[in-house]
Order: structure tokens, then C-alpha cells, then sequence
């Protein structure tokens, strides 16, 4: 009884956990609420639609969780997806391998992340309008590249490419799922565990605590802007395998989805505090209501009201509960 | 016969069921500079706001200018015109001084801006009170001394009877402090009151007409001018023990100084061993404004500065001044603090289990239960410093250099800041103090060197 009530308040010790608690009960109950509406929720192949449609959530939230955590914001990221999405499809409908048209559309979004994270650290631009700006370029990149046009399909050559990115399946997983969980145990890994993470923490907290104890505070930025430029890339890849092709509006208000997946589930829009679990939950909230209310039979645009007020409200309760702690009293 | 302008009468604040004030008793005549010397902290900020917003009150009256503005019944007044000076600007840095004194104040009416008129009259009022300020230049380009100058002809513009001008000492050089008393002199004599708070009392004792000694929201003592000597403030502190290291102990050098030369610092020169305190007395804050760091790697205009027999840039760890808002990250653990730097030292980008578990094992007894709290902001200041010279003591640099010690401290702080520099001697780390107080600094140095035309080592 005793190693019990230690392991939970060992795991309530864990930065940001009761926030992840409280909005796994919000998950839950929500859960409960749609598979009494429509017992269908539960079947097995809506679970596994479900869980296709959180993965490319939960990836971009990862990467936008990562860049708020430092206190600052990506918005290009629905454009590097898009970015992502046109290049590897316009370069497989031109014939190039799906290999080589993932390497070179790799290193465009990353390029992306790489210019993000400089004009936010060395040039000090505000990251609002730092990422607005490269969101418009991405856009524009992803429209430029095939003509203004959306691609045809990637054929033949793709096949082997979607199947590996949206239909194929390892130990009865489908893959899109499973390449969302690799890549939150990596990146959880590190900004838990390494000294990388620690870094991202000490830069949303105080910058110039973190200046002080020898922290690079432009190496660390330009980390977070080239994770969350690599998770959108991924998303575009498994766009375009999902699709077959290339379209140039894909990802489009997935920088909002991005925000929606890390506030909800805990990460602090005024930086240094959140975990990527929170950003799991949060993200399997997002994709329930979506799943849910489609079920209920809700139109987009209402979807779109609820997940808009659910963020406003998180976000809200974000900024009290970290205000509100500056007005508690002084310890003489 | 002097005019009362403030008398708080018997006056208790509480918030919280914590006593701030308790039956506090006091008042400021017209044209007097009252000094307080706050022995400590607690309930000086609520004081404050009690003058100036009238906070509200469990006992007691307040009376201003002659009126009943706060009691026990209910605040009769909303706000004093009573005006602030401390840490914070309340200057707009993108505004010229101009802009600032005139303009950015309550009661400013005019819609359309002359601004050659505006900056003729700033003139003026800078020439009657023999300040060197273009009123034109920008106020985020004024020096600190500068600052607090224009922030008082500020006030006084705005018509504000009151001024309380709160430890300003930490901020500014000798001279500009100086320049700075003669102002508030100059507008004392035209009828303006000050309230000076300060936790030094030599700094108080110079300018004042009269001084409160103020602790727990008491005022302990009223010191007139004829007993405002250092031996009626003494029964009021605690004595602070010389935790100075013990002589005749073989230890290593570490830092040795040799005939630096650095703006009005002339010819210093120093031998600073392990576990060895040396404080630099920097009355005119010349090496404190041009940070020790860039001082040694960048700034040296003559003479030699070895460290360890190799240059001086590895191995040392700087807790500048206001160590808490620039070292510690207040909404992370008191752990991940602790630890913070460790991974540089062991060159590990995984701080291994094995490590947190034995710093939770050898600093849990010492630390106690605060160590597992998952978020640093609310605890004490004094938790709050302990926990930024554990990291250090934990870290083990070879040399920690400390920016103001003693900036922003209240006495009792002042005992424990003493304390954590002796247990950083105790664990052989070098330790240089740059203060421009001499207070307290015998308790805990080996030596001091005061700077100057020519600086003595003592």
C-alpha cells in the first residue's frame, strides 16, 4: 500500500502531470459520451481510423510542443506540410525514386526549420511574424513547384511509398500510427532526459537564466524550429501517401490543429512548461471530437466552434493558473 | 512650526491572516526626509502601498495633507499623490525625457503637442535643478543615475508632495548617488517630503532629517539627527559571525591579478587561493557595470590576469546581481535547479539515475523536503538563495565571482548570503565578491580591495 501511494506521488512529481491527468478524465469522459451516442464509436475499425487520424496530429503537435515550450510559436508548419506534401509527389510523378524524393523534400522543410530558428534567435525576430512570414513562402513554395497545380497521382512508382506511409501494417499496426509512436519515444526521450531538453525548459523559463549558465540560446532555438520543421515534413510524406498525390492546400490550419494538440494537453503558451504525454492526449482529444461529432452528425463548422473554444479555454486557464501564481504571497 | 503632511495612526494590516503592519505609528512633516531603515522585509511593500493606494486597514487611521484619506471604517480616498522611485523605471524608454516629464503624467490635458515648447520647458526645469540632460535624448538611453534624476523631476512635476525613494543606494554609483541627494536637498527646500527607504543605515543617516528603524511591520525606534550613530542601530541587529576562512591552511592559487588597469580602477592587483574570499569594494561600480566577465576576457587595458596558471575562462561560475530572476527557473523543480548545470560537468547529455539519486541522497538531509517540489516559485527567498549556492557548491568551480552580494537584501538575508559564501570557502571554491558596500563584507572576506585612483588592498 505504502510503494503504491510512492509510485503515485512519484508520478504526480513529473513536471506538468496533474495537467496530463486532469485532461486524460476530460478524455475519457468525452470517450464515454460518444460511445453511448452511437455505439459504433468503440468498433474496432473506427478505433483504427481514429488512431490514423491522431497520428499526423500527435507528429505536428510534437513538433509545435517543442517550439512552445522555448516560448516561441511556429505557424509555418501547415505550409511545410504542404511543402512536404508537393515536393515528394511532384518529384515522384517526374519519375525520381521515392527515396530520393523524400531525401530532397527532407532537406527543403528542414531548410525551412533551419530559417525559422534564425530569424527568431539571430536576427530576434518576433517568432509571430518570423513563422507568418515563412508560412507564406512555404505556401507559396508548395504552389509554385508543380505550376500552380495539384499533382496527378504518384502511380505505380508510389505504391511501395503508400504502402509503407498510410496502408501497410507492422504487427497488425498500421505504420502511419506506429511512426507516430517512434517518433514521440525519440523526442520524448530527449527532451526529458537529455541535456537538449533540459536546454528547451531552461529557455521558456528564462532566457537569461539560461544565457547565464552557458545555454545556446540560438543552437537550442534552431533545434526546436528544425524538430517541428521534420514533423511536418513527416505529415506531408503521409499526406501525400494517403491522397496518392500532391495537393497544394494540404495542411492547411494544421499549424491551429498543432496549438490545439499541445495547449490541450498541457504545454504552456508562455513557454517552459509541458510534456510531450500532455501533447498525446491532447491530440487524442482533438481526434475523438473530430471522429465524434462526425458520428453525431455535427457539420464542420460546428467541429471547428468546439475545438476553437476548447483551445481559447485551455489556453485561458493556462495563462490564470501561471499568473495567478505571481499574486500568491511572499514568503518572508 | 513644521506642518504635518502624512501621520499613520496605530495602523494594522493584515492579508491572508498574515500581520504585515501591526499598530504602526508615524509621520512626515512638509519639506522633511524621513529615512527608514528596514531591518527587514516583511510588510514594507504593503507600507508602501498603504501611503500611496490607501490599501485597506484593520486598525487605525491615515491622515494626508491635512485630510482623513484611510481607517478602519473604509478608505475615504482612493489614491495619495505620493510618488515612487525604485528598481523599476517608470519611464517609457522610447520616449524622450521631454515626453516622459510632461506628457506621460495624470492630469495631462493637451491634445496637440508643441514639441519645441515642450522640450524649452523641460530646458528650463532641468537647468533650475542643474541637471545635464538634453530633454530630447531618449529616456532608454539615460544612465542609471540619469534615470532616477529625471523619474524625480518627473514626480515633482506631477505635483506629488510625497516622494519615497526606495534603496537606490544598490543602483547607483558614490556620485550619482551623491547628485541624487542633492537633487532630493534642492526639492526638499522648495517643500516636497521624502520617504528614504533603505536596509543601509549609513546610507540613511547621510541624507535624513529624522529615521525610522523598521522591522515586522514596527517601527522599533524614532532616530532623531544628534542619535543617528551606528552605535543606536547596533542593539537592533543580529550580530554576524566572522566566518572568515582560517589562516596558515595550504591551499592552491587560483586567480592571481596582476597591476590591472580599468577605467578609474588603477593598478589592482590580487592573489585569490582556494576556499579564499576576496571582495572588491567598488564604490563607483566600475567593474559591476562593465561585468567582471567581459573585464577579464575583453576589457583588460593593461597588466595580467592568470587563473590557474591559464587564461580565465573556464571553471568559473558568476551569480550576478538579482541572482534570482537571472539563474533560477522559477516554474521548474527544485531538483532540475539543482542540477542544471551538473551535465556540463560530468559531459553527459543524460544526467545517469545514478547521479540524481546520490545528489538526492548527500543534499536531501540539508535541503529537506523543499527538494522534491516541482516548482521553485513560491518558496522563500532564502530557499530561494540557498538553492543558487548549492548549485554552485554543487558544480565546484574553481572560482565564483558574486555581483552585489548583498543587493536587495535585508539584514536576515544578509546572514544567510554570509553563510552560503562561508560553505563555498568550506568547500574550497575561491569566492570574488564585487560589492559597492563595504557593509558586511568583513564577516566574510579574507580581504577587500577598495577601488579607486589608487586601490589599497586591506
Amino acid at each position: 500500500m505504502e510503494t503504491n501511494k510512492k509510485g503515485i506521488r512519484k508520478i504526480l512529481a513529473i513536471r506538468g502531470m496533474g495537467q496530463v491527468l486532469t485532461v486524460t478524465v476530460g478524455l475519457i469522459i468525452l470517450c464515454i459520451v460518444f460511445g453511448v451516442l452511437n455505439p459504433t464509436f468503440f468498433s474496432n475499425k473506427n478505433l483504427g481510423n481514429l488512431l490514423r487520424q491522431i497520428a499526423p496530429i500527435l507528429l505536428i503537435g510534437i513538433g509545435q510542443s517543442y517550439v512552445l515550450i522555448t516560448g516561441n510559436i511556429d505557424l509555418s508548419i501547415g505550409s511545410v506540410l504542404g511543402m512536404s506534401c508537393m515536393i515528394s509527389a511532384t518529384l515522384m510523378t517526374k519519375g525520381i525514386s521515392p527515396i530520393a524524393a523524400i531525401l530532397i523534400t527532407f532537406v527543403a522543410c528542414m531548410a525551412v526549420g533551419f530559417l525559422n530558428g534564425h530569424l527568431v534567435s539571430t536576427c530576434s525576430l518576433p517568432p509571430f511574424i518570423a513563422t507568418l512570414g515563412t508560412m507564406t513562402i512555404g505556401r507559396g513554395i508548395a504552389q509554385i513547384v508543380n505550376g500552380n497545380y495539384n499533382t496527378d497521382s504518384i502511380g505505380a512508382a508510389g505504391k511501395k511509398f503508400r504502402e509503407f506511409f498510410y496502408y501497410g501494417k507492422t504487427f497488425g499496426i498500421y505504420n502511419t500510427i506506429l511512426i507516430a509512436i517512434i517518433v514521440w519515444i525519440v523526442f520524448n526521450f530527449i527532451l526529458s532526459r537529455t541535456r537538449t531538453g533540459r536546454h528547451i525548459y531552461a529557455i521558456g523559463s528564462n532566457v537569461d537564466a539560461a544565457k547565464l549558465s552557458g545555454v545556446s540560446v540560438v543552437g537550442t532555438t534552431v533545434k526546436v524550429y528544425l524538430v517541428s520543421a521534420f514533423c511536418s515534413f513527416l505529415v506531408g510524406i503521409i499526406t501525400c501517401a494517403t491522397a496518392g498525390m500532391g495537393t497544394m492546400d494540404s495542411g492547411t490550419s494544421y499549424e491551429m490543429y498543432a496549438v490545439a494538440a499541445s495547449v490541450i494537453g498541457g504545454v504552456s503558451t508562455l513557454g517552459g512548461q509541458g510534456i510531450l504525454l500532455g501533447t498525446v492526449v491532447g491530440a487524442a482529444i482533438w481526434g475523438v471530437l473530430q471522429n465524434g461529432l462526425q458520428f453525431a452528425g455535427a457539420p464542420v463548422a460546428i467541429r471547428n466552434i468546439v475545438i476553437g473554444v476548447i483551445v481559447v479555454v485551455s489556453v485561458l486557464l493556462d495563462v490564470i493558473v501561471r499568473t495567478g501564481s505571481f499574486k500568491r504571497k511572499k514568503k518572508a | 512650526m513644521k506642518q504635518e503632511l502624512l501621520r499613520i495612526e496605530h495602523v494594522s494590516l493584515n492579508k491572508s491572516k498574515i500581520d504585515y503592519l501591526r499598530n504602526l505609528s508615524m509621520w512626515i512633516e512638509k519639506a522633511e526626509i524621513l529615512g527608514l531603515i528596514s531591518l527587514n522585509y516583511h510588510g514594507l511593500e504593503e507600507l508602501i502601498d498603504l501611503i500611496i493606494n490607501n490599501a485597506p486597514i484593520q486598525q487605525g487611521k491615515v491622515y494626508y495633507d491635512g485630510n482623513s484619506v484611510n481607517s478602519y471604517l473604509g478608505k475615504v480616498k482612493k489614491e495619495n499623490k505620493v510618488c515612487i522611485i525604485d528598481r523599476q523605471s517608470r519611464l517609457a524608454p522610447d520616449l524622450t525625457v521631454a515626453d516622459n516629464i510632461f506628457v506621460l503624467r495624470k492630469g495631462f490635458k493637451k491634445y496637440f503637442i508643441n514639441s519645441s515648447i515642450l522640450e524649452k520647458e523641460v530646458a528650463r526645469t532641468l537647468t533650475e535643478s542643474q541637471i545635464e540632460i538634453e530633454p530630447n535624448i531618449l529616456a532608454g538611453l539615460l544612465t542609471e543615475g540619469q534615470r532616477y534624476q529625471v523619474e524625480l523631476i518627473k514626480a515633482v512635476s506631477f505635483g506629488a508632495k510625497l516622494v519615497i525613494v526606495q534603496n537606490v543606494g544598490e543602483l547607483l554609483s558614490f556620485n550619482d548617488l551623491s547628485k541624487f541627494h542633492e537633487l532630493m536637498k534642492c526639492f526638499a527646500k522648495q517643500g516636497v517630503s521624502f520617504l528614504y527607504v533603505s536596509n543601509d543605515y549609513r546610507e540613511v543617516f547621510d541624507i535624513s532629517d529624522r529615521a525610522l528603524l523598521y522591522k515586522n511591520g514596527q517601527i522599533k525606534k524614532v532616530l532623531y539627527k544628534d542619535e543617528m550613530h551606528e552605535r543606536t542601530v547596533l542593539p537592533y541587529l543580529q550580530p554576524i559571525k566572522d566566518l572568515r576562512a582560517r589562516e596558515n591552511m595550504e591551499r592552491r592559487s587560483v586567480l592571481q591579478v596582476k597591476d590591472l588597469y580599468y577605467d578609474a580602477a588603477n593598478k589592482v592587483s590580487f592573489l585569490i587561493h582556494q576556499g579564499e574570499c576576496i571582495t572588491i569594494l567598488d564604490k563607483e561600480k566600475v567593474l559591476i557595470h562593465h561585468s567582471i566577465m567581459e573585464l577579464m576576457t575583453l576589457g583588460i587595458q593593461k597588466g595580467n590576469i592568470f587563473f590557474n596558471g591559464d587564461k580565465f575562462v573556464e571553471e568559473v561560475l558568476l551569480i550576478p546581481e538579482n541572482p534570482i530572476s537571472s539563474t533560477l527557473f522559477l516554474d521548474q523543480s527544485y531538483l532540475y535547479n539543482l542540477l542544471f548545470l551538473i551535465d556540463k560537468k560530468i559531459d553527459r547529455s543524460v544526467i545517469p539515475t545514478k547521479v540524481i539519486e546520490s545528489v538526492k541522497k548527500e543534499w536531501g538531509k540539508k535541503i529537506g523536503r523543499v527538494m522534491d517540489c516541482s516548482s521553485i516559485r513560491d518558496l522563500s527567498i532564502r530557499e530561494k538563495y540557498q538553492l543558487i549556492y548549492y548549485k554552485a557548491i554543487l558544480y565546484r568551480p574553481k572560482l565564483v565571482i558574486v555581483m552585489q552580494p548583498f543587493a536587495v537584501a535585508d539584514f536576515n538575508l544578509r546572514e544567510e548570503i554570509i553563510k552560503l559564501v562561508a560553505e563555498l570557502k568550506q568547500s574550497n571554491i575561491a569566492v570574488l565578491l564585487l560589492s559597492s558596500y563595504a557593509i558586511d563584507i568583513k564577516s566574510v572576506s579574507d580581504q577587500y580591495i577598495v577601488l579607486g585612483e589608487e586601490s589599497e588592498i586591506q
